[in-house]
């Protein structure tokens, strides 16, 4: 909870809400850009799955945005802490999202979920590479 | 690792709040060190030994 109190800076420190106030208001604007295809996800056909995959990218990068305000704001402490907890968010989202775009594969033959969860995936793998850099730079 | 920070601090009679605000980190940091839960990187490592005026070796020693 002090996480997400942290990373939408309404519990924390000054120099944490300053950080966290340069990214807020692309994480507003990606989040309103993700939750208007909701609006036309149900459409038949390739808008539908153009849906999808705004908003998997939306959410895409919110997550990148996420991490990149975990890496920068607050001290050294704090900053181990907000990656660990985040690495731990990132592993177990990537396991619940493999196994929802598996489960609707193949339930409904549909390509919607697991289109949309291609942006997710490569936000996961840029999130995991700048980790590593992370790391060893700081190593 | 262990470290002498909590004594040094007693010393001095220095609240953690005060020794954060000295090194620039916050009070979650200074108790994290202290406890044991979190090893220092060592620019702030050597940030504290400046501010005690001792060598880093002095307050930071291998645990056995």
């Amino acid at each position: 909870m002090r996480k997400l109190q942290l990373i939408f800076a309404c519990g924390y420190s000054a120099e944490d809400k300053a950080a966290v106030a340069k990214y807020r208001q692309w994480l507003l604007v990606v989040w309103l850009v993700g939750v208007m295809p909701f609006t036309w996800k149900h459409f038949p056909g390739r808008l539908g799955l153009a849906a999808s995959v705004v908003e998997g990218s939306s959410f895409a990068a919110v997550l990148i945005l996420a991490w990149m305000i975990a890496l920068r704001s607050g001290d050294e402490y704090r900053r181990l802490l907000l990656q660990r907890s985040l690495a731990l968010g990132t592993a177990m989202m990537t396991v619940a999202l493999s196994v929802c775009g598996f489960v609707e594969f193949q339930m409904h033959r549909s390509l919607e979920l697991p289109l949309g969860l291609i942006p997710v995936g490569l936000a996961l793998l840029t999130v995991a590479a700048k980790l590593i850099v992370f790391r060893r730079a700081n190593a | 690792m262990n470290n002498r920070l909590k004594v040094l601090r007693a010393e001095l009679n220095w609240s953690q709040a005060y020794l954060a605000e000295k090194l620039e980190v916050s009070r979650q940091s200074v108790n994290a060190i202290e406890t044991g839960k979190y090893d220092p990187s060592l620019p702030l490592a050597f940030k504290i030994a400046k501010l005690f005026g001792k060598r880093i070796e002095e307050i930071f020693q291998e645990s056995e």
